[in-house]
């Protein structure tokens, strides 16, 4: 539970949003909670916010992590 | 919680029937991936490491659960940091309620989410951490190396306060149930708008349930529990029936609380009195446990194993147990957890038995009441509702 998702910001929008792509699925989440995001930021995402931003290393891994999840499920 | 959801976020699904003005069936069921598994095979310190980013919505909660169930399973002395483990979790906890208020008690209210003064106290609850432990290795099995700034932990805490003043309180907290009737007629945030609202008549004992409370349960119950049944995790149980966790169950015997169900009952008002009291006595404790923090170096190494061990760690949501098995590599060799939605939103727990048989005008009045419970059952996870008329 409590899993939150890191998502690759792929583009800026107005009204401080961005578009955000996970394992090929776009969405769009707001940027009112963590600043100075920009393209090719991770970002953990919740319920539509992103809740803080992770470096490339952090987000790499916590991807793997959960792709083994998924793996282990199929 | 209706945002749209990313993969691998989970969910919380409700279906309802409703039969004339009464909900007649609810089915509620939690979607999610068993994340934990990915924590098997690893060496104990990586799965502490690795759980926060994993879990990270209560990231260190987490974290702390994992190192306290490898310290159990390694034979390791951690007992010099409990003080600053509380410490951690209480303002997760605090950052937890702040999203509440900020963004899903706006919503219940038909207003727009005020995300914005969240940052405030996101940088108050991430300054804990370094003015515990600068080398930021609080979560790590045994303890990190802990060197409290009590300076900078009573600023951080002084900014929290402040937040809390500012976006919740707006000026003294209610203390019982005639305070929060004055305090909801002023009407002077969105909680004491929402407070007015949930006190109405028709709202105040809605979605009682009658689900006992949790109580306190040692980590050796939660062990015995997960290790014994790998079910447990997705349907928890105590004494053969469901049980509510989160702030009623730490708050219950509240003043404001207390005051409260004498007025109202049990239902929607008392719930949301609870969470009230747990933003009114987070920041004392937090202010006590500053004052008797004392520095100290990481437990002494245990056994390499074999073992197995629990711990247990409380969330704004309510309690989080961790169990691990590790082999004699000192390696994970079974993981199992249960968190506060899964005991909440279980089949037949608190959410589902205070929806059936609860009143609703219509099928809209039926969603807004679900949303108005789910937002004081509080998942970690989206929440999708399903209406059958």
């Amino acid at each position: 539970m409590c899993l939150a998702v890191p998502a690759l910001v792929t583009a800026l929008l107005p009204d401080d949003r961005a578009t955000v792509s996970l394992g090929g699925v776009t969405s769009t989440c707001s940027l009112e909670l963590v600043e100075g995001v920009a393209v090719g930021d991770y970002v953990i995402v919740h319920v539509g916010y992103a809740l803080s931003r992770l470096d490339a290393e952090e987000a790499e891994r916590t991807l793997a992590l959960l792709a083994e999840v998924a793996d282990a499920a199929a | 919680m209706s945002a749209a959801t990313l993969p691998g976020e989970g969910s919380v699904s409700v279906r309802l029937w409703l039969d004339g003005r009464t909900i007649s069936r609810a089915e509620v069921a939690i979607r999610r991936p068993r994340a934990v598994a990915a924590l098997v095979g690893r060496p104990a310190a990586e799965a502490a490491r690795l759980a926060p980013l994993l879990f990270s919505l209560c990231g260190s909660a987490q974290g702390l659960a994992v190192a306290q169930a490898c310290e159990a399973a390694l034979g390791i002395d951690a007992g010099a940091h409990e003080t600053a483990r509380t410490l951690l979790t209480d303002a997760e906890a605090l950052d937890s309620h702040g999203w509440q208020a900020a963004v899903e008690w706006p919503a219940r209210l038909g207003a727009a989410p005020r995300p914005a003064p969240l940052r405030d106290l996101r940088a108050a609850v991430s300054a804990v951490m370094p003015a515990l432990y600068p080398a930021r290795d609080g979560l790590r099995p045994g303890g990190g190396i802990l060197r409290p700034d009590v300076a900078a932990l009573r600023e951080a805490l002084v900014r929290m306060t402040g937040w809390l003043d500012e976006a919740v309180f707006a000026g003294p907290p209610p203390m019982d149930a005639e305070d929060l009737v004055r305090w909801a007629g002023r009407g002077d945030s969105d909680a004491a708008r929402l407070a007015a609202r949930l006190l109405a008549p028709d709202l105040a004992g809605w979605g009682a349930c009658g689900v006992p409370l949790l109580g306190e349960r040692s980590p050796g119950w939660f062990g015995a529990a997960l290790a014994g049944d790998p079910a447990f995790a997705a349907g928890p149980h105590c004494n053969d029936g469901p049980a509510l966790t989160g702030p009623l169950e730490r708050q219950a015997g509240h003043r404001l609380v207390v005051s409260v169900t004498e007025r109202f009952g049990d239902g929607l008002a008392r719930l949301f009195a609870a969470r009230l009291a747990d933003l009114i006595e987070l920041p004392r404790r937090m202010e006590a446990a500053i004052a008797t923090l004392r520095p100290a170096d990481p437990g002494p190494a245990g056994t390499c194993g074999p073992g197995d061990g629990c711990g247990v760690a409380e969330t704004a949501r309510g309690r989080l147990a961790h169990w691990l098995r590790l082999d004699g590599d000192g390696r994970l060799a079974e993981a199992r957890m249960v968190a506060p939605t899964d005991w909440n939103f279980a089949a037949g727990g608190p959410l589902a038995r205070g929806l059936a048989g609860a009143g609703a005008r219509d099928r809209d009045d039926a969603v807004e009441r679900v949303r108005l419970l789910v937002a004081m059952l509080d998942p970690c996870v989206a929440c999708d509702i399903e209406v059958h008329v």
